[in-house]
């Protein structure tokens, strides 16, 4: 079993670890992977057709998009490769493990999982909290359809943001009753930067780590229980 | 007085000076000749004090005209005058205006210094130099780009500077004009100084090195080399 | 005072008093937060660098008696990118707000260095600008190298800022860690014009008036990695401010590059709080999701001049 994207080499480790021969090595930082330490421990590969053909998997799992030349190489040499969405909403989520927990023959696992989502979902406090703006770095705002969006809503927030970019002007005009950014990463960026402008210090703010929101899967529920608190 | 003492300068490795030592004061007029390479414009600029190890003379008192001296930007002649005065740091109109006079450039003061021929631009460099006032003045081929009327014109009006109290030491490359102008001449070949002694002696060391002959009429015209086996 | 100074002076005032007017949330009076803590300091900076940038075009062309000198085209300014890219996103800036400017400047400095001394070498005006050209390459190779390599996955996105310039969301901070270096950047650059002046005889001949070569090249080194180091730092890679603003001067202001200093500092932030403001109201007029890149919009503006110049040399 070889994972050739970030979102399945999570989905992967948390159903299946045992059985994988390869994941990609963006899985191993934890700026980004919410299963990172546990991916250590586990192989890594190149998403390069040769050395994925080097681990004979009897399963590649990959992304719809990125890596496209070394999925028509492997289906060429007669792997079988499945390519999967990136689910953005709960009920998608809730989908998509489903689906992979039957590709992988544990399907217990995968029903076990999803029943854990709905619980905590389930037990999220439900009060009406006002307008909250989703802001990531580099200034895109959450939007209607997107899996930020749906962690607010679940929390009680109205999404004031339409999906696309807003500068710091067109935020401060918005008056959000709560900004959401991104934790702070170890190093600096000047995108990530922009998060912490002085302009921003009268506004309540909540910050999520963006290893939660980057990839749908049963771990996406914490990012609404950190808003909902 | 400006000189040098035993004075040994090298360029790039190469030995261009050799020991040379020279000495000038008030009144005197120096023309200072040879073949080319001879170290001419290394003499002049170890008196300006422009070398490692040479004296920096008063910058007020002297003025240094380069070999091929031109200005980077159009400013007009007046204003390239009024450069000579940056030593005493004022914007002095009268001296810069009798400079202009004295090269003969003052109706041409508003004209760009690279809008005009070759020749003017050399004067106004001259005027530069004198709007200073200088006790000395160190020239560099000044009358290089001169049509033979300016020479005569340029090379009066040194005359005059040094017979007023004022000290010249030009390189000229015309022998003769500088024989006719100068009240010594330094003869230099291969970095020594072969010469230094009023023009009427030097020049026929100044004739050996070049490889010519001296007219015996004393018109001071060189001949042309006599060829071996020719009466 | 000369009235096409005043005329310049003047115009960075309404300049200002426009650019304070114009933003992402539409053109008139904003709300305090935004006035102060976004429009305030933009403005400042574009004016500031700007003066910067112009002024020290103008001394690197008296020192370097080169009228195709330019600190952006000449690597100087790349080189101030790389120091602050070092700074940055090693995380020295975050301890100390100081380095970022700093690395710039020692960057800058860096560069000035590099090309003084070719310049010393008598070397022929094109060979010069060949040695910045080719400096100006070896930094922005660097400066990708760099940000291939920096700690944060998301650093070779940000190149577009250190290439190309920007203005968007500066805060006080950043004015109050820039300013005051560039204001002494210029300070100290302004009172060159009498040597700038004795150097268009050439360095020999200007040693003999008395001038301190050496140490005016220092001078000028210093004061133009202030100024452009620290407007590097903190609006990234802007180019031909310094090159235009002197050659559009001229037939103002005169050949004698003493003339030109307090008016390229003027006319540098003329061309850049201009530049700035168009940067900000396109998004506005036109579909654009981002503001343009500053020094996009300086370069369509300059380039042309460029060959203008270059047209004038070679004659």
């Amino acid at each position: 079993m070889v994972s050739l994207n970030l979102c399945t080499d999570q989905l992967l480790v948390l159903l299946a670890p045992e059985r994988v021969a390869g994941l990609e090595f963006l899985a191993r930082d934890p700026s980004l992977s919410f299963v990172a330490a546990r991916a250590t421990q586990l192989p890594a590969v190149r998403a390069d057709a040769e050395a994925v053909l080097r681990l004979h998997p009897d399963l590649v799992l990959a992304g719809k998009y990125g890596a496209q030349t070394t999925v028509a190489l492997l289906r060429q040499r007669g792997v079988r490769v499945v390519q999967v969405d990136q689910p953005e909403s709960f009920g998608a989520i809730e989908t998509q493990v489903v689906q992979v927990a039957q590709l992988l023959g544990v399907e217990a696992r995968g029903a076990a999982l999803v029943a854990g989502m709905r619980m905590r979902l389930a037990g999220l406090p439900h009060a009406a909290r006002g307008r909250a703006m989703f802001w990531e770095a580099g200034g895109w705002t959450a939007g209607p359809g997107s899996l930020a969006d749906a962690a607010l809503l679940a929390a009680g927030w109205q999404d004031a943001g339409t999906g696309g970019r807003i500068g710091l002007e067109g935020l401060l005009k918005a008056k959000p009753d709560l900004l959401v950014t991104e934790t702070a990463p170890d190093f600096p960026s000047i995108a990530t930067d922009l998060a912490w402008h002085p302009a921003l210090r009268g506004l309540a703010r909540r910050t999520v780590p963006p290893a939660l929101l980057i990839c749908g899967g049963p771990f996406s529920v914490r990012a609404a229980e950190i808003l909902a608190r | 007085m400006i000189g040098l003492e035993r004075f040994s300068a090298s360029l790039g490795g190469r030995s261009v000076l050799h020991g040379v030592s020279f000495q000038a004061g008030p009144g005197e007029f120096v023309a200072v000749c040879g073949p080319n390479g001879a170290g001419k414009t290394t003499f002049l600029r170890a008196l300006a004090g422009l070398l490692p190890g040479a004296r920096r003379p008063d910058p007020r008192r002297m003025a240094y005209v380069e070999q091929g001296a031109r200005c980077s930007w159009g400013l007009s002649i007046a204003q390239v005058a009024a450069l000579g005065r940056i030593p005493h740091g004022d914007d002095d109109g009268a001296a810069v205006g009798e400079a202009l006079e004295m090269c003969g450039v003052a109706a041409l003061g508003a004209r760009r210094v690279d809008q005009v021929s070759g020749g003017q631009a050399r004067r106004a460099m001259l005027a530069r130099a004198f709007a200073t006032r200088p006790e000395v003045l160190l020239l560099d081929e000044p009358v290089a780009d001169l049509d033979p009327a300016a020479c005569h014109e340029i090379l009066a009006v040194l005359r005059d500077f040094a017979r007023r109290g004022g000290l010249v030491v030009a390189v000229l490359h015309a022998v003769e004009l500088a024989a006719a102008y100068a009240t010594r001449m330094v003869v230099l070949q291969d970095g020594r100084v072969v010469a230094d002694d009023v023009p009427l002696a030097a020049l026929p060391h100044a004739a050996r090195c070049f490889g010519l002959e001296l007219g015996e009429d004393r018109s001071l015209r060189l001949l042309a080399p006599r060829r071996e086996g020719v009466l | 005072m000369k009235a096409a100074l005043r005329v310049l002076l003047v115009a960075v005032c309404v300049l200002i008093g426009v650019s304070l007017l114009v933003g992402a949330a539409g053109f008139g009076v904003p709300d305090w937060l935004i006035f102060w803590q976004i429009r305030v300091p933009r403005t400042l900076l574009a004016a500031l660098v700007g003066a910067g940038l112009g002024l020290a075009g103008a001394v690197l062309q008296g020192a370097l008696r080169n009228p195709l000198a330019d600190p952006g085209f000449l690597g100087i300014g790349g080189c101030a990118a790389l120091g602050a890219i070092l700074a940055f996103y090693w995380g020295l800036a975050a301890e100390f707000a100081i380095a970022l400017p700093g690395g710039a400047m020692l960057g800058a400095a860096a560069g000035c260095g590099v090309l003084m001394a070719f310049s010393g070498r008598a070397l022929s005006g094109p060979t010069l600008i060949l040695a910045g050209v080719a400096l100006s390459a070896l930094a922005s190779a660097f400066i990708a190298l760099a940000l291939s390599l920096a700690p944060n996955p998301f650093a070779l996105a940000e190149i577009t800022f250190w290439l190309m310039g920007g203005l968007e969301d500066r805060s006080l901070l950043h004015l109050a860690v820039a300013g005051p270096p560039i204001a002494v950047g210029c300070a100290l650059l302004l009172r060159l014009g009498r040597r700038l002046d004795a150097l268009s005889l050439g360095e020999a001949t200007a040693a003999t008036l008395g001038l301190p070569v050496r140490r005016t090249l220092v001078l000028a080194s210093l004061g133009v990695a202030l100024a452009v180091g620290a407007g590097a730092a903190v609006a990234g890679g802007i180019g031909f401010v310094g090159l235009v603003v002197p050659h559009l001067l001229r037939p103002f202001f005169g050949q004698r590059p003493g003339a030109l200093l307090l008016p390229s500092l003027a006319g540098g932030a003329v061309l850049l709080l201009t530049a700035d403001l168009l940067a900000r109201a396109a998004p506005l007029v036109l579909p654009m999701t981002s503001e343009p890149r500053l020094g996009v919009l300086t370069a369509l503006l300059g380039a042309p001049f460029l060959v203008r110049i270059a047209r004038q040399v070679a004659l």
